[in-house]
């Protein structure tokens, strides 16, 4: 898990958040959302501890910490495996990857469903099977947590839900995963724990705690009508 | 590209680097065709041999030295910036390298001038590393600050060329990149170093394999990443100093060499390491050949045959279908 004590943050003299406490649980598929400009990505880069604000406590027991930026640079020239198998490359001095890693990153590529493309060129991929091959990187890395900066912005609604069922599928086993996104309908599918950052306010829950009509109006501003049916959650916008 | 592939394309270089050994220790402007197989037997001959421990045998170290030094550092700056622009004098050490040799040109009468020119490379490049700072360590600041000694070095090369004419001509042509006759160092101290060079690079490619994925992603390495960018850093500008030992300033072949690399065997720096130092090896040792004989008994400076040679070959690859431009 992460706990985020007291957390305060001030852009030039714009207060983003005061004296936040957020907790993260572990094997849950928390999503971050909010408007643009309301300190998203500088809150997943306060729970990765590479940003230090004062005064603020960051708890965290995870292992290893994995974090996906909304923008990769990718080593265009070699293929998904390789990709792949980099992660292993980065400690000691060895020259090669052993037998038992070689097929840690089969295993994961199968479990993902990109097997198939393992020996196909990175730049002949798709954006969504990019984006699964960074998912397979954090998992070879042996990441326990899993922070993602918008995974799904650029991608079709058919590897949008694939890459959120695959999250969902690897928090089951155990993973914790927080994610940043802006398609609400996905992240009421999907997601177990709710954190809505707006201007004035930060409102957190879960799923029925979170959604609902007045706390979407708290956040962004616009007239939400929030439906349930078979425990799913629809959103119609009336404004 | 399967690995077999790649390590056929590594024996194939090989068997090209063979070759241009031998036709850069044994060819001359007259002993083309059979003549050349036949002194290569004929080694008892003394002024042969004379010719070829003294003249050829280090002439033929250096370029070797040079072409793999230029290349790998050539590499390495473009794996660690991620730019396929960088060359390996982007640490501020052309100018550097041309302010030693100018300076030893001026107060020793040209005296192990190479030797200074190393020395140059070395400090110019030490400096910028130093500016950079190893904590807030970042690229662009690299190639800023990099860009920026280079700018003042040269414009104090420009200013002492202009007003010390009666050594213009001797300053313009040591700086233009030729085989150095007289390194200040033995070759014996020579070859040791770049086998020492070779080795501590070897050790630092699988990390290259690692620095290829994105910089955000494991932040508890991020510190890490730092150090092998530093050490790579440090470690492509000495390979570049020695280059400058060597050929003097000549840096083409460290951005040629490791594009047409990338367009052979990708970006695993494993097999990239043998390609490329056979490449940039082959490359030195043909210009040298050319430089030799076309105009017997006088010599082209080698960088001007790199140049004229190099800029048409590059243009092509970047050109042609399938090549540098088309990924």
């Amino acid at each position: 898990m992460i706990k985020v004590n007291n957390l305060s943050l001030k852009f030039d003299d714009k207060t983003l958040y005061k004296n936040l406490d957020i907790y993260f649980e572990d094997g849950k598929l928390s999503v971050i959302t909010g408007l643009n400009g309301t300190g998203k990505t500088t809150l997943l880069k306060v729970l990765s501890n590479e940003l230090k604000i004062e005064d603020a406590r960051v708890y965290s027991d995870f292992k290893k910490i994995f974090f996906l930026p909304q923008k990769v640079s990718y080593p265009f020239g070699i293929t998904l495996f390789e990709y792949v198998v980099s992660a292993y490359y980065s400690n000691s001095f060895k020259w090669f990857t052993t037998k038992s890693e070689n097929e840690k990153v089969f295993d994961t590529l199968k479990m993902l469903g990109i097997i198939d493309r393992k020996d196909v060129l990175l730049e002949k991929l798709s954006s969504g099977e990019l984006q699964l091959a960074n998912i397979a990187v954090a998992l070879i890395s042996g990441a326990d947590c899993l922070l993602l900066d918008e995974p799904t912005s650029n991608l079709d609604i058919k590897n949008q839900v694939l890459i959120c069922s695959m999250l969902k599928d690897l928090t089951k086993k155990g993973l914790s995963c927080v994610m940043i996104t802006h398609d609400l309908n996905l992240a009421a599918e999907y997601g177990d724990y709710f954190v809505g950052i707006s201007s004035n306010c930060v409102i957190q829950g879960n799923k029925s705690e979170f959604f609902t009509n007045e706390n979407l109006k708290k956040i962004f501003g616009l007239n939400f009508n929030v439906g349930y049916e078979n425990e799913k959650i629809y959103l119609k916008i009336n404004d | 590209m399967r690995s077999s592939k790649k390590i056929i394309i590594i024996l194939t270089l090989f068997v090209f680097f063979i070759v241009a050994l031998y036709l850069a220790t044994f060819a001359g402007h007259d002993s083309f065709g059979f003549g050349l197989l036949k002194k290569s037997f004929d080694l008892k001959n003394d002024t042969d041999s004379i010719l070829l421990e003294v003249l050829r045998f280090p002439r033929v170290l250096k370029a070797v030295v040079a072409g793999a030094c230029l290349a790998l550092s050539g590499m390495i700056l473009q794996a660690v910036s991620k730019n396929p622009l960088a060359e390996p004098f982007i640490t501020g050490i052309s100018a550097g390298a041309g302010l030693g040799i100018v300076l030893s040109v001026l107060l020793f009468s040209g005296f192990a001038y190479s030797f200074f020119g190393f020395v140059g490379a070395l400090i110019s490049a030490l400096l910028v590393i130093i500016f950079c700072g190893i904590g807030k360590f970042t690229v662009t600041k690299l190639i800023l600050t990099g860009l920026s000694v280079n700018m003042f070095a040269s414009a104090v090369i420009s200013f002492i060329l202009l007003t010390n004419p009666d050594d213009t001509y001797t300053l313009t042509y040591l700086l233009t990149g030729n085989i150095s006759e007289n390194t200040g160092i033995s070759d014996l101290t020579l070859f040791v170093l770049f086998i020492i060079m070779m080795f501590l690079s070897a050790l630092m490619m699988p990390k290259m394999n690692f620095l290829r994925l994105e910089d955000d992603f494991m932040p508890e390495l991020k510190t890490r990443r730092k150090v092998y960018n530093v050490v790579l850093i440090v470690l492509s500008a000495i390979l570049a100093g020695m280059s400058v030992l060597t050929v003097g300033i000549l840096s083409f072949v460290g951005i040629i060499s490791p594009q047409i690399t990338r367009m052979l065997v990708g970006v695993d720096y494993r097999y990239a390491f043998f390609v490329n130092i056979l490449l940039g090896a082959i490359f030195i040792l043909l210009a040298d050949l050319v430089a030799r004989v076309v105009i017997y008994p006088m010599q082209i400076p080698l960088g001007l045959v790199v140049a004229f040679v190099g800029a048409p070959i590059f243009v092509y690859f970047l050109l042609k279908k399938g090549g540098l431009l088309n990924d």
